[in-house]
């Protein structure tokens, strides 16, 4: 049995390694064909670069050794041309373009085939990485020599063709729209849920059955009462009863068939929807099988002893998400293989064991999907870091000092930054970290480095679960459906009211030794407040251990697992809502977002009804300008916001780019002040959001961000956002000025 | 046998009647039919759903409609429940936006009618459900649209393209692309 499937998963590789040539041979061509005519484009050459990288890693994950070295070579020339050591003229594109042909040809060689390339085939393949080198390094003459015809052997036309028509039999993969698959899903629900109403149906058949028995007792009485009547009378009494035993009987037997329907479409609608359901859903196993081998043969490479655990095998991942981590998890792991697991000899010497272990994991939790990387390697020094952003003017001694370990983790997560200066062919270069950012951020995620010197690294993904199931409590309030993903719930009680206190306005009630604030959810939801009454209160305990907080709701309902539906993206991102679902009746339930919520609960329990009157009042009287600050650095955004209120502007803060939208959206600011790289929104999306909103998009935009490369730069700009600020050059007065520049001091 | 004959000449008489020959005065006739200039444009004719809120008789062109379905329960939306927002309601499985036509044209609706539909309309893919009281079925339009009257309720003239007339009433045809247009805006 393991043998075939073992195959399988080789062949499921390589036919991912083709899609992928497919999708980087675009942008190697469009890049190539671009920078001939502008060489030194760093935007297209950086893209090319992440290109050929990619394909590195792929290949090497479907162990094409040849198609590694062509690639890499391919990648040593673009980082060549980034930092103008070379320039690329018209010799080197056509040998960049020889590359990408023979990368497809090898892509696209029959799986049987492959090993030629390593054989009778491998010349070529040596030929051209010569070819590529020396006319690389012919580009450093003053001017471009046009070489002689170039050495790498024509190519053979029909082995070309061979190729294609030996096109592997087997069809594995099917590619549907995520619209057919979720209009399917739809079907499939509405399906289940037209099925349910069978039994309830059948069930009301039942009255009909008593009230025939009642009839046929009726008649038996009749019988017996008129035992002595004439007999035109018995006659009829007799064909009567004879008609209410065959009703009966004809009953009895549409109910039993009726029965035996619902159950074989019950049964059916069932294993429609969920086979429909798994159909968006893989296992996490279907996208690390090539993993294993690519720690083991890299490890063995750079003799070091390694083993990779695979932990949630069965965990299903949305299929979208699955295919965009393989990108990220090739990289992590190549990285970790490299720098982050220590030599033998040296683990002994700390006291670890020989063989290193690192772990990959997928597991659902609280509504989101985890994928953890970790390994017992050295670590990451985080004074390193402090020293780097400081070297690299990104932070001055001080403000560095002050940034949390977790702050200065985030640094790795820049382009282009590095702590080494050294670079292998297995990882380095500063690509990278960005791009495992980047695809979390792609799907509305997050990925977070822990790390401790000396016992390992740790990535987390947290992301969504979309389309995949999440187990929730249902709850009513104001009369509807919501639910609560579990994972979002600390747990829930009963409270009799006697026990809520009221204090300052604000209500409260003993929990472990503490005063737990509560808040109603009709109130977060803007529901009417519901009647007063002595009844007992349901109660959702939210939040972490230092900042619960209590959410009454109207009722619990139960717990139920839902099917997630993403709302219509036309409306956006809805405060406190992340999703929809169907109840099992088929009503539409919204589903709680309890970061949201959290916010919502805690910057209700802030204000207090009292200080929202005094705000309002303050602002009719003095009318200074207001600044929304953006930014999910804690250090960073009271910084900006204590500088802009010794200024006398009013400030407000949201933690990322989706509060920072919920925010603009329903209150007044004269301008926006904004990071760039956030959780759930990042800064760029923020403005564009606002540009586009006929309201907003005459609201000036600042933002400002550790990003100084000039790409970055443009793509603020060209976002829409109408001042760029670097926070590596950022004094007060810089700060201060562009905001007046913008907007004024702040009293007009 | 005498099938046979009768067979023979019908076929005869067929052959016969399309061997004929116009006769003089047709000929003409027809000519003159042809001739003769078109005075009026040819009647414009369109087709719509027309459909009741309230008192008021309405009409939407008819390719825009995906389907029309039975009343199900709307779940509101938070934060979102000024205007014209329902909130979403179900449809085959899938989660729509559903739309109040009678509060986005200031019309009054007996929301407590026992034959209320749901339209279900589509346009660029972009879909909406919009409730109704009553649902009458397609009908074709034959002719221009009459101006809309100024006793229409000022909101929805802004959306009505013209009104006309059928079973003795007066029914608004309602400008489907200004009515997306607004919606779709509206949404974010």
């Amino acid at each position: 049995m393991s043998a075939p499937s073992d195959n399988l998963g080789d062949f499921s590789m390589l036919e991912l390694f083709r899609m992928e040539v497919e999708t980087q041979k675009v942008v190697l061509s469009n890049g190539l064909v671009s920078i001939e005519r502008d060489p030194a484009n760093p935007t297209e050459l950086e893209s090319l670069m992440r290109a050929a990288h990619s394909l590195k890693g792929a290949a090497r994950i479907v162990g094409l050794t040849p198609a590694v070295s062509v690639a890499h070579a391919m990648e040593d020339g673009f980082v060549a041309a980034q930092k103008n050591k070379i320039t690329m003229g018209r010799a080197q594109i056509d040998a960049m373009f020889q590359g990408v042909d023979l990368l497809a040809r090898i892509a696209n060689t029959p799986e049987a085939d492959i090993q030629q390339w390593s054989a009778h085939k491998a010349e070529e393949v040596e030929n051209f990485v010569a070819h590529l080198k020396a006319s690389l390094a012919a580009s450093n003459a003053p001017k471009p020599v046009e070489e002689a015809k170039t050495p790498a052997p024509p190519e053979s036309k029909a082995e070309q063709s061979s190729s294609t028509s030996t096109k592997d039999a087997q069809e594995r993969f099917l590619r549907v729209t995520s619209g057919n698959l979720n209009r399917l899903l739809g079907l499939a629900g509405e399906s289940l849920v037209e099925s349910r109403r069978l039994r309830p149906f059948s069930e009301s058949l039942l009255r009909l059955k008593r009230q025939q028995n009642e009839l046929s007792h009726m008649l038996d009485d009749l019988r017996d009462w008129q035992a002595n009547g004439d007999e035109t009378t018995k006659r009829r009494l007799a064909g009567a009863q004879a008609k209410i035993s065959e009703c009966r009987y004809y009953l009895n037997e549409r109910l039993t068939e009726l029965e035996m329907f619902d159950r074989r479409a019950t049964n059916l609608a069932k294993r429609l929807y969920s086979e429909t359901l798994s159909c968006r859903m893989r296992p996490f196993a279907d996208g690390v099988q090539g993993f294993p081998r690519l720690v083991r043969d890299l490890a063995h490479k750079l003799g070091k002893n390694i083993r990779l655990e695979i932990i949630g095998q069965e965990t299903q991942v949305d299929r979208e998400i699955l295919e965009q981590l393989e990108t990220p998890l090739t990289h992590i792991l190549s990285n970790a293989v490299d720098h982050g697991i220590e030599r033998a000899e040296e683990r002994q010497h700390t006291g670890k064991p020989a063989e290193a272990v690192m772990r990959l994991e997928a597991r659902h939790s609280s509504g989101i999907l985890l994928i953890i990387v970790s390994d017992d390697g050295r670590g990451i020094d985080v004074e390193s870091i402090r020293r780097a952003v400081v070297r690299r003017k990104q932070a001055t001694t001080e403000v560095a000092a002050q940034m949390s370990e977790a702050e200065l983790m985030e640094f790795l997560f820049l382009p282009g930054f590095s702590t080494r200066e050294n670079v292998t062919d297995v990882s380095g270069r500063g690509v990278g970290l960005d791009i495992v950012r980047n695809m979390a951020k792609n799907v509305r995620g997050n990925v977070r480095l822990f790390s401790q010197l000396g016992q390992g690294t740790r990535f987390q993904f947290e992301l969504p679960l979309t389309l995949s199931v999440v187990r929730s409590l249902l709850v009513n309030i104001g009369g509807e459906p919501y639910a609560f993903p579990l994972a979002g719930i600390h747990h829930t009680l009963k409270l009799p009211r006697a026990q809520i206190q009221t204090l300052e306005g604000k209500q409260h009630f003993p929990l472990h030794h503490r005063q737990v604030g509560l808040v109603t959810a009709r109130q977060i939801l803007d529901y009417p407040a519901a009647p007063p009454s002595d009844d007992e209160q349901s109660i959702i305990i939210m939040g972490e251990k230092e900042s619960l907080c209590g959410l009454v709701v109207d009722k619990f309902l139960g717990e139920q697992e839902l099917v997630v539906q993403p709302l219509d993206p036309r409306l956006g991102k809805i405060k406190d809502i992340s999703a929809g679902a169907l109840m099992e009746n088929g009503a539409p339930v919204l589903i709680i977002d309890p970061e949201d919520l959290l916010r919502s609960i805690e910057k209700l329990a802030e204000r207090g009804s009292l200080n929202r009157i005094e705000e309002a009042a303050s602002a009719t009287a003095k009318k200074s300008k207001r600044v929304l600050i953006v930014e999910d650095s804690l250090t960073v955004r009271e910084l900006e916001r204590k500088l802009l209120q010794s200024q006398g502007y009013e400030v407000e803060v949201a933690v990322d780019g989706m509060d920072g939208w919920n925010a603009v959206r329903t209150n007044q600011f004269d301008l926006v002040v904004s990071d760039v790289d956030m959780p759930r929104m990042d800064g760029i999306e923020l403005v564009q959001n606002i540009r586009k909103d006929p309201k907003l998009k005459s609201m000036p935009v600042l933002i400002l961000t550790y990003k100084d490369r000039e790409e970055d730069r443009r793509r603020g700009l060209e976002a829409g956002a109408d001042y760029y600020l670097v926070k590596g050059s950022f004094h007060d007065d810089i700060l201060i000025k562009a905001v007046t520049d913008l907007i004024g001091k702040a009293h007009a | 046998m005498s099938q046979l004959d009768n067979k023979i000449s019908a076929a005869a008489k067929v052959r016969h009647l399309l061997e004929l020959s116009p006769q003089g005065q047709m000929q003409a006739e027809w000519a003159d039919f042809y001739a003769a200039k078109i005075e009026a444009a040819p009647a414009i004719s369109q087709s719509v759903v027309i459909f009741r809120l309230g008192r008021e008789w309405l009409a939407l062109a008819t390719n825009v409609f995906q389907e029309i379905t039975e009343h199900t329960a709307i779940h509101s939306l938070p934060h979102r429940r000024e205007g014209s927002m329902l909130g979403l309601v179900r449809v085959r499985g899938e989660l729509l936006i559903c739309i109040s036509l009678a509060a986005l044209l200031g019309v009054e609706s007996d929301t407590q009618s026992r034959t209320v539909r749901h339209m279900v309309v589509v346009q660029n893919g972009h879909r909406f459900v919009f409730p109704t009281d009553e649902i009458f079925g397609i009908h074709r339009i034959i002719g221009e649209l009459q101006p809309t009257p100024s006793t229409v309720a000022q909101a929805a003239s802004t959306y009505t393209r013209g009104v006309f007339s059928w079973r003795d009433r007066t029914v608004g045809c309602l400008d489907d692309q200004l009515l997306f247009h607004t919606l779709n805006r509206s949404l974010t």
